[in-house]
Formats: C-alpha cells, sequence, structure tokens
C-alpha cells in the first residue's frame, strides 16, 4: 500500500468532525479569559459543596435557584453576574473573587518649559553635533546648521 | 467504531475514533471532560492518593489540568496545519512511541501517546505523521496498567489496531513500502 492509496482508503473510510464538536472547540477558544475564570470559582464551588457534606440540590435550594442553575456553576460554562457571585460567596462562606481596588490614580499637572517637538529637536540636533564633530575631525569643514527650539509653524495654534 | 478526521486542512493527518456508544470522537470527548470542572474534581478526588507525588489537592490539579488540556489542543492544532508544510511543529514530533524503549517509527501500526504532564492522547501511527487517536487519560501512576481507566486504554489501542486491520488499512506486506 503505499501512501496515495492510505490517503484514498482514509478519506473514503473517514467522516468529518461534527459541526458540534468543531463549535465547541472554537467556542472555548473565543472565550478562554472569562471560561478559565469561571472553571477557577466552579472548582471553589465544588470544593466548598464537598467540604459541608452538601450535594448540588442542597445548594441550588439554599441559593433559591434551579438545580439547572447549579449545574451550569459547576460545569464552568457560567459567565457569573456579582449577584450570583455574592449569592454563593454567603451560602458557602468563602471568599470567591478577590476585587483589587487602589487609590484613584492622582493627576498631577506638569507644567511643560519646552514642548514634545523641543525635547525632539533638541535631542536630534545633540545627535547630530556630536557626529559631526566625530566625522569632521579630520579636517572637513564642519557643517552650519540652525536649530531652533521653536515649534514648526503648522504646529503652532492660532 | 468509526474514524473521524478532526482537522481537514490543508490535508487530514490527525484521526480519532467515534466509538458506538460515545456522543462524540475520542480527541472532542477528551478535551470537553478535560475542560469541564466537574469532572476533572470528582476524577482528582477518586485518586486524591495519586496526587501524593505531586503535592496538590484536587482543585489545584484540576484546574492544572483545564490549562494543559488547553496547550496540548493549541500544540496539536498547530502541529496539523504547519507541521505538514515542514514550518513547525508536526505531529510526529508530538506523537512519540508508547513503548519508551521504541525508538524508531519503523514499526508497523505503532501505539503512540502525545503527553503533557499527565494528560495523555494514546494514539496509532498508520503512515508518517498520520495518526489516529484511540483515546486518551489523566496518567498518575508510572504503568498504565496500575489502574483500570488507563487499563482500559491499552485495550482500546488493540481494539484500534485491530479495527484497522480489518478496514484494509494495514498491510504486513504493502506497509513496508510506505514511503517513509
Amino acid at each position: 500500500m503505499t501512501v496515495k492509496n492510505l490517503d484514498k482508503k482514509l478519506k473514503a473510510l473517514a467522516k468529518s468532525s461534527s459541526k458540534q464538536a468543531l463549535d465547541a472547540s472554537q467556542w472555548r477558544k473565543d472565550n478562554r479569559d472569562w471560561l478559565r475564570k469561571s472553571f477557577e470559582i466552579s472548582i471553589h464551588v465544588l470544593a466548598a459543596i464537598k467540604a459541608r457534606g452538601w450535594n448540588q440540590k442542597q445548594l441550588a435550594e439554599a441559593m433559591g435557584v434551579s438545580q439547572q442553575q447549579v449545574s451550569k456553576i459547576v460545569k464552568g460554562k457560567e459567565n457569573f453576574t456579582l449577584q450570583t457571585i455574592a449569592a454563593l460567596e454567603n451560602i458557602l462562606e468563602r471568599k470567591l473573587i478577590q476585587t483589587s481596588l487602589a487609590p484613584a490614580p492622582q493627576v498631577k499637572v506638569i507644567e511643560r518649559t519646552k514642548s514634545p517637538h523641543d525635547i525632539f529637536t533638541t535631542s536630534v540636533k545633540e545627535v547630530f553635533e556630536s557626529n559631526s564633530q566625530k566625522i569632521t575631525s579630520g579636517g572637513a569643514p564642519k557643517e552650519q546648521v540652525q536649530w531652533t527650539n521653536k515649534a514648526p509653524s503648522y504646529l503652532k495654534v492660532a | 467504531m468509526e474514524l473521524v478526521r478532526i482537522f481537514d486542512l490543508p490535508k487530514p493527518t490527525l484521526y480519532a475514533i467515534h466509538y458506538d456508544n460515545e456522543a462524540q470522537d475520542e480527541y472532542h470527548r477528551l478535551l470537553a471532560i478535560w475542560n469541564d470542572p466537574e469532572h476533572l474534581y470528582t476524577f482528582f478526588s477518586e485518586n486524591e492518593a495519586d496526587l501524593t507525588w505531586y503535592g496538590i489537592d484536587p482543585g489545584t490539579a484540576a484546574l492544572e489540568t483545564y490549562d494543559l488540556a488547553g496547550e496540548m489542543e493549541t500544540a496539536i492544532q498547530n502541529a496539523c496545519q504547519e507541521g505538514y508544510e515542514d514550518i513547525g511543529l508536526s505531529l510526529q514530533m508530538l506523537f512519540k512511541p508508547l513503548n519508551n524503549n521504541e525508538t524508531s517509527t519503523d514499526v508497523e501500526l505503532q501505539r503512540t501517546k502525545a503527553k503533557w504532564k499527565w494528560l495523555r492522547f494514546y494514539d496509532v501511527r498508520i503512515g508518517s505523521n498520520c495518526f489516529v487517536i484511540t483515546g486518551g487519560a489523566i496518567k498518575l501512576t508510572l504503568e498504565m496498567k496500575e489502574r483500570p481507566h488507563t487499563l482500559n486504554e491499552l485495550s482500546k489501542i488493540e481494539r484500534v489496531i485491530d479495527y484497522l486491520k480489518d478496514q484494509g488499512l494495514y498491510d504486513p506486506y504493502d506497509f513496508e513500502m510506505l514511503e517513509f
């Protein structure tokens, strides 16, 4: 059997992956960022249920939701609302997510003495002059360049 | 059982078995359960003693498995899409002989595995860079025969080899003519 024959046989014999399987795979990939967080919460919920000796039905009753809702939670496919998370935290008596709110950033006003254009042209001037000195050290006439610290006219605001 | 093409493009090189009693083929079935916190947490709780060596609890093991499955899926997908063009990772680089003592790929219908820490896809190599996934498992012990779920995978591989032979995808004489 050559490779060509093997390919032919495989083509005739094998069917394509089901659309459902391909869609599920793509969905997991597209939503991985939040699915991982959901997965992590599910694990915490499952561990808490186990520690309390509960089953999912008891958790559903305690939360006042359907068993299907709890099933969705422990399957890691729930895009939790803060309300659901808070309810779970209260019932299971454990923190599921933690927010880290840093103090609001303070806006500091810096008074510019030079515009960005000035800073850029000054830097270029320094580099150019430094290189120019290296090049002209052999005696060639040094090029005279007039540099201005003023912003070009097209940047000026009327 | 049926044979399923996992990726059609650029050329099918990875296949999986769809067993009669399962809703989907082994590749997609295993990825689905390795992304399922309830399944993983239950599995690791039942096999908690085997986690002693790793020094982690079932929850941590489940989360790590989720991450490993994501990495594995991406690597296999890349190998199928890029490996064919010889510009990246090839399936042959991911799927190694199941028998650690086998170093050559010149073995008829070779039993192979793709390994990501404790995650395994078990496969049969039917040609150059061409594999059929027979199943997979979370292997926490040294030997497959040590646990029923991994022992079962060994028998699945043998059943698939018989199936491939029945379907004419193996011929002891002609196999030597495969263009490796």
